[in-house]
């Protein structure tokens, strides 16, 4: 008798005592499934919030990517020739991204620009005695852009010494665009 | 103590109940977080681009050649300046610029801020500090020598050439700073502008008038009033006269 008030004190009691008992798992079945279901929302969340930061992050490191690159095909802002906007391409030296930068003519109804095709086909860019002002000039075909791959593109005013103008010369404002991709 | 025995998986249920409300509440909060901080990286991004953008323009607009025939576009003109020098050869005589010089102005700011027409708004400025002793010229005539600004109402865009009456840092950093949002302002850049004041009316001859000039930018919204409660475009306040290409 003293063995069973032991035992009871210690939280055992013989089954007819215990309705609805189904194991020492299946009791605290029921408080599983909200338990559960927190840390599915508590993970679902904490994995959305990495994948925006981590998009931040990206978005950041390519913003200040195309500035760089920007800033060196610009030189500063005032291109005399079609030899000097070359000259400025080849200083920029780009590892893991896809680039392109292109000189196009500033209206004043500017017309909104196809990128893909500028990109693709130099579609836009604007032209010196048969130079492209474009570079790289041809891209490579892996390298090709659709309209869903995802680009960050920056626009700069600067100046471009015309000579093709009736004038002889004339410092032109045009529209750098920079195109950058993975 | 039998009750209390049967009531265990109870208490085990309302200990997860605590945590699941412990967790949204966790999940809730990092949501809120990491949206706010994707919208303020953009809004940083964006700011970032318009004001180098600005900046960029204000550079190639001083140093862009322009027509001396009205008629005559750029590509097609005989005979072409630089901007900057048709400005300082407007001023120095009068210390006013003329319809053909702000005609030229208003066309090559329109055409270097062609791609940002449907999302900002501008304003291109040149000031003179109206703090300078100049013998021969009164404060009153320096102060804003150009300023030019695109405002939208509704949807149409208007064009306007002001003489404001207000002081420069009344009008950036109260009036439109402080009522329209995600202002880009351009560094200043600094423009040695000349004026000649003859020896004969007791003037220095040629004399400097240290100038700025500069453009702010910001995304399209409806002007606020003046500090005066008037129309901001209104003679009180920026003085605005309408402008349209011929």
């Amino acid at each position: 008798m003293q063995n069973f008030a032991n035992a009871r004190l210690l939280g055992c009691s013989s089954m007819r005592f215990r309705k609805g008992f189904v194991g020492p798992i299946g009791d605290d079945l029921p408080s599983l499934v909200p338990l559960i279901f927190s840390l599915i929302i508590f993970f679902a969340s904490f994995s959305s919030a990495f994948d925006v930061f981590i998009g931040a992050k990206e978005d950041f490191e390519s913003a200040i990517l195309i500035s760089d690159l920007a800033a060196s095909v610009a030189g500063d802002h005032f291109i005399t020739s079609a030899e000097e906007f070359y000259k400025n391409c080849e200083r920029v030296s780009l590892y893991g991204f896809f680039y392109k930068a292109s000189l196009i003519e500033l209206k004043e109804d500017f017309a909104p620009l196809d990128v893909v095709k500028l990109v693709n086909e130099n579609k836009g860019a604007y032209k010196v005695d048969d130079k492209l002002l474009a570079c790289p000039v041809e891209i490579d075909e892996r390298a090709k852009i659709n309209k869903d791959t995802k680009l960050t593109i920056l626009f700069l005013p600067v100046i471009f010494q015309d000579p093709t103008v009736t004038a002889g010369l004339a410092s032109r404002p045009m529209l750098l665009v920079v195109v950058v991709w993975r | 103590m039998a009750l209390a025995y049967s009531k265990k998986a109870q208490a085990s249920i309302a200990d997860s109940m605590f945590i699941l409300v412990i967790c949204a509440a966790i999940s809730v909060l990092l949501f809120t977080v990491s949206m706010n901080h994707g919208k303020n990286v953009e809004r940083q991004l964006q700011y970032m681009h318009s004001t180098e953008y600005a900046t960029s323009a204000l550079q190639t607009i001083l140093y862009s050649s322009f027509s001396y025939d009205e008629h005559a576009s750029l590509e097609e003109s005989k005979e072409v300046d630089y901007l900057l020098v048709q400005i300082k050869t407007d001023y120095v005589h009068d210390g006013v610029l003329s319809d053909k010089t702000k005609a030229a102005v208003a066309r090559l700011v329109e055409k270097v801020m062609s791609p940002f027409e449907h999302s900002y708004d501008y304003v291109f400025y040149i000031w003179a500090k109206p703090d300078q002793k100049i013998e021969g010229i009164s404060g009153g005539e320096l102060g804003f020598i150009l300023f030019y600004l695109k405002a939208t109402e509704g949807t149409e865009s208007k064009r306007y050439f002001c003489s404001p009456k207000l002081p420069k840092s009344k009008i950036f950093d109260e009036v439109l700073l402080g009522g329209v949002g995600g202002p880009s302002v351009s560094s200043p850049v600094a423009i040695a502008l000349k004026r000649w004041l003859p020896p004969e009316s007791h003037g220095p001859g040629y004399a400097t008038i240290q100038s700025y000039a500069g453009i702010v930018m910001w995304p399209i919204t409806k002007l606020p009033p003046g500090p005066d409660g008037e129309n901001i475009l209104g003679p009180t306040n920026l003085n605005c006269t309408e402008f349209a290409f011929s």
